[in-house]
């Protein structure tokens, strides 16, 4: 898989030093603005890139919440907002993951009446966007009395998700050797059996990647909060950053008790669960993030 | 199928018959999902395109009046056009283009290292979009705090630069960057999957007959990368025109007077914000167009890209 890799490398040393220049250029603007968020966050102050002075008191808005003076304004305790947020993340990916793995069995290992035109549609709706759906599933989400409610963004990103989910776990099932699940029904387990006690280990790594994406998704996601949580209870970090940046990023620049640092401690806050991803889970990010294509 | 014929035992066939009460128990619950978040919304978009629904959900059916309205509205071109020049600009010069760049680069250095790049450029598309629109804040705003205007002003000199507040100065160019970084990793991982598929014979013939790594990227893969370069085209055309997240995030269709309007973010101020006045039946008749598109084109790419081919019966019959 590598092989063809170091026979496409050039042979000359300068060639590959120009190569590395060539990729480190064209990455620096996104080196730049990571480094800036993680800097950011411990600087009293910014030029650029460089801190003024390093603190930890722009994580304050962990211990007390941030209130602007005079203004009236409190924001919601972070904590609250923080769980909200993890909740969403975590039933959006176990959701995810279950009706996937169900799904993704039966189109990989069972024949049954409509198998195809299931395989077909699954595959048609990977490439059908479904954010274009968003006005009709207003409508639904009102009907079903869900509004404001975080459920409403946990099935709709649920939904959203599963085209992508089905795809990639019928993949890891179609790797996995018919032999082995045959041996278990030969030992006389039933196939709901064989499925949860023989199958369900073996595709642990598709369950995994898709689970960080999925978990990754659902933490982030915008479009869907916005729409469908206005409340100030059910804020999820996504709210509250918008709200601070907003506030003194973009409009109103001397908002007393907010400042720049502060807000970037809040934005790096929101990324410690993406950044523990990139760390420890590199090779299933790099398998499934873009849609598990085989290969990848 | 050689394996196929061992079950072809009565005993065995039975052993692996599997109830068809499982089989909805597998089933239903994906189904139900997509017939709730797609097939209701697709029904119901075709239905609300055609009535003067508001936030009081009522079916009061219009005939073809919101149709009418979109075509009379003049600022429906503008809204066009700036789609089209988004779409297309963000595309070529980062979905494919940059994101080509990235994986020829990428496969010319050793895996470890190359992966270190792919992940780097992983991390806009998996950062929350928030944190996303801080970071453009960030590069954008005026001196000294903005990355570029500190850049310009303290490195080079470029006093000029102090005030100015790239997302009012550049709408365009921010909008597009900002969605190319995102979209330069899709490309870059199927273009560069494909790369790693390209038969290693090929690479070493070329190599004996002393091909230059410039004639070995123009006449040997570029070729073979015909058709993902294709693929991620098709793709990315789709989810271009239908996502505005960062656009709202980033311009919400400003500054003044719809200056980066696109046709998904249009369809949200008009339905789904609290400053649209939730013309919900006008809003889906707008979003009614690209849902027509999507469906036309998916069931589209589902014919050329050969999907029918993953679609192999399993390897055991069972019924």
């Amino acid at each position: 898989m590598t092989e063809i890799e170091y026979e496409l490398m050039p042979s000359k040393k300068k060639h590959r030093m120009i190569i590395y220049i060539a990729l480190i250029l064209l990455s620096l603007p996104i080196i730049i603005p990571y480094a800036w968020l993680v800097i950011g966050a411990f600087a009293t102050d910014l030029r650029g890139v460089i801190p003024t002075g390093l603190t930890l008191s722009n994580w304050k808005f962990l211990i007390e919440p941030i209130q602007v003076p005079g203004a009236g304004v409190k924001y919601p305790d972070i904590w609250l907002v923080t769980f909200n947020t993890l909740f969403i993340a975590a039933a959006t990916t176990i959701l995810t993951v279950f009706l996937s793995a169900f799904g993704g069995y039966a189109l990989s290992r069972v024949k049954f009446a409509g198998r195809g035109l299931f395989l077909a549609l699954t595959m048609v709706l990977r490439a059908f966007p479904g954010i274009a759906l968003l006005v009709a599933l207003f409508y639904v989400i009102n009907m079903f009395r869900l509004y404001g409610n975080p459920w409403s963004v946990i099935l709709s990103k649920t939904a959203l998700m599963l085209p992508l989910g089905l795809w990639v776990m019928k993949g890891f099932f179609d790797t996995i050797s018919w032999e082995i699940e045959m041996a278990a029904l030969v030992d006389g387990l039933s196939r709901i059996k064989t499925f949860f006690k023989i199958m369900l280990p073996l595709v642990r790594p598709g369950l995994a990647a898709l689970s960080i994406l999925a978990f990754i998704y659902g933490w982030s996601e915008y479009i869907l909060v916005v729409v469908f949580l206005p409340t100030e209870k059910s804020w999820t970090l996504t709210m509250y950053l918008q709200r601070l940046a907003y506030q003194a990023f973009a409009g109103e620049v001397s908002v007393a008790g907010i400042t720049r640092p502060m807000i970037i401690a809040v934005g790096l806050w929101y990324m410690i669960p993406i950044i523990l991803f990139f760390i420890f889970a590199q090779k299933y990010l790099l398998r499934v993030a873009v849609g598990g294509v085989k290969g990848v | 199928m050689g394996k196929a014929l061992v079950i072809r035992d009565m005993p065995l066939k039975r052993l692996l018959t599997i109830k068809s009460v499982t089989v909805i128990l597998l089933i239903a619950p994906v189904l139900v999902f997509i017939i709730i978040f797609y097939f209701m919304p697709v029904f119901l978009t075709f239905a609300m395109a055609f009535t003067d629904m508001d936030y009081r959900f009522q079916w009061n059916f219009v005939g073809f009046v919101n149709f009418q309205r979109m075509i009379r509205d003049p600022l429906i071109t503008k809204i066009l056009f700036n789609t089209l020049f988004y779409v297309f600009t963000t595309l070529l010069c980062f979905n494919v283009g940059y994101g080509l760049l990235l994986a020829i680069l990428t496969s010319l250095i050793p895996p470890r290292v190359g992966n270190v790049f792919r992940l780097l450029w992983l991390l806009p598309r998996l950062t929350p979009p928030v944190v996303y629109y801080l970071l453009w804040l960030g590069i954008t705003s005026p001196y000294p705090y903005g990355l570029i205007n500190f850049f310009l002003v303290d490195i080079l000199g470029l006093e000029q630069y102090k005030d100015v507040y790239w997302i009012y100065a550049a709408p365009w160019a921010v909008v597009i960057l900002a969605n190319g970084f995102v979209g330069a990793s899709f490309g870059m991982l199927i273009i560069g999957s494909a790369i790693k598929s390209i038969p290693i014979d090929v690479i070493r013939a070329a190599k004996v007959d002393g091909a230059s790594l410039f004639r070995l990227i123009k006449d040997i893969m570029l070729p073979i990368l015909k058709w993902p370069i294709l693929f991620v085209t098709a793709y990315q055309t789709l989810s271009l025109l239908t996502s505005f997240e960062y656009i709202l995030l980033l311009t919400d269709g400003g500054p003044g007077f719809y200056t980066t309007e696109v046709w998904a973010l249009h369809v949200y101020h008009k339905a789904l914000s609290a400053f649209g006045g939730w013309e919900f039946g006008y809003g889906a008749a707008l979003s009614l167009v690209l849902v027509v598109l999507g469906l036309a084109l998916s069931i589209l790419y589902f014919k050329i890209f050969r999907f029918r081919e993953l679609i192999f019966e399993p390897k055991v019959e069972v019924t």
